[in-house]
């Protein structure tokens, strides 16, 4: 990569030319005027990289992800696109949170899943936020499911049969 | 493909993979990055440099964008997908 100044004018005259040895050979040029440097011309990855570069170094939890990452793939825990696709269907299948309530509550991990997602869809981080622990969050969902389900627009016979099958496993498991 | 240009297998870390999650990635998207990974593991000079230099693991890292993501990744035997931007 090199650097070199170029008055205004012959840039202007010799534009494609730089703009090729920029994009191709990385050359930079500072634009020249009768006051001193005016821009730069540097080819388009180039540019890209900077900007890409500056946004991560803005970003902590972006610059630790590389280090573990890297760390990861030095290790040979590098996992190819079959293996990634295979493991992000089963992640989406049954995440972690509607996994934990499925077992505490002994509720089909399905409902539990359609449940949270019309819950965090409607009732945002802030609510999220206080039904934090599992168990507390199938309790209120127990309580108050009818009055969600006519909030979140989730059709009444749907919810009343949801409400009706919580309740006779939470009945079942009790006794 | 292009003359010169040699196949390497694309390998992710898991690091990558919990970034996608995180972004939520939906399905068509992660139908995206399949195909722009065999792309990327034929030419791995697609993406741009990104000017960090990581010399704890001697790797230099380069980016590839995929719709909303950045893919960040390094050459070696695999081009190999770092984390997800």
């Amino acid at each position: 990569m090199s650097e070199q100044e170029a008055p205004i004018t012959e840039a202007g005259r010799k534009l494609p030319d730089l703009s090729k040895a920029a994009q191709n050979r990385k050359h930079r040029y500072i634009i020249m005027d009768e006051r001193g440097p005016e821009s730069v011309l540097l080819g388009y990855k180039d540019y890209r990289g900077l900007v890409a570069a500056t946004n991560l170094m803005q970003s902590p939890k972006a610059l630790r992800d590389i280090e573990i990452g890297l760390e990861q793939l030095r290790t040979g825990e590098g996992l190819s696109w079959s293996e990634v696709e295979k493991r992000l269907r089963k992640h989406r299948a049954h995440p972690p949170l509607a996994t934990e309530i499925a077992k505490e509550s002994g509720i089909d991990a399905k409902i539990v899943l359609k449940l949270l997602d019309v819950l965090l869809k409607k009732i945002g981080p802030v609510s999220y936020e206080h039904y934090r622990s599992a168990v507390n969050l199938t309790k209120s969902q127990l309580q108050s499911l009818p009055e969600v389900a006519k909030r979140t627009s989730v059709p009444q016979r749907k919810s009343r049969r949801l409400h009706r099958s919580k309740s006779r496993e939470v009945v079942n498991s009790g006794s | 493909m292009k003359a010169g240009d040699r196949k390497r297998r694309v390998k992710f870390s898991p690091k990558a993979l919990e970034n996608l999650d995180e972004l939520k990635a939906t399905v068509s998207e992660l139908k995206q990055i399949g195909r722009e990974q065999v792309r990327l593991g034929r030419d791995a000079s697609l993406g741009y440099p990104v000017p960090l230099d990581y010399e704890l693991f001697g790797k230099r890292l380069f980016r590839y964008d995929v719709g909303r993501f950045g893919l960040i990744y390094t050459i070696g035997k695999y081009v190999e997908i770092v984390s997800v931007v």
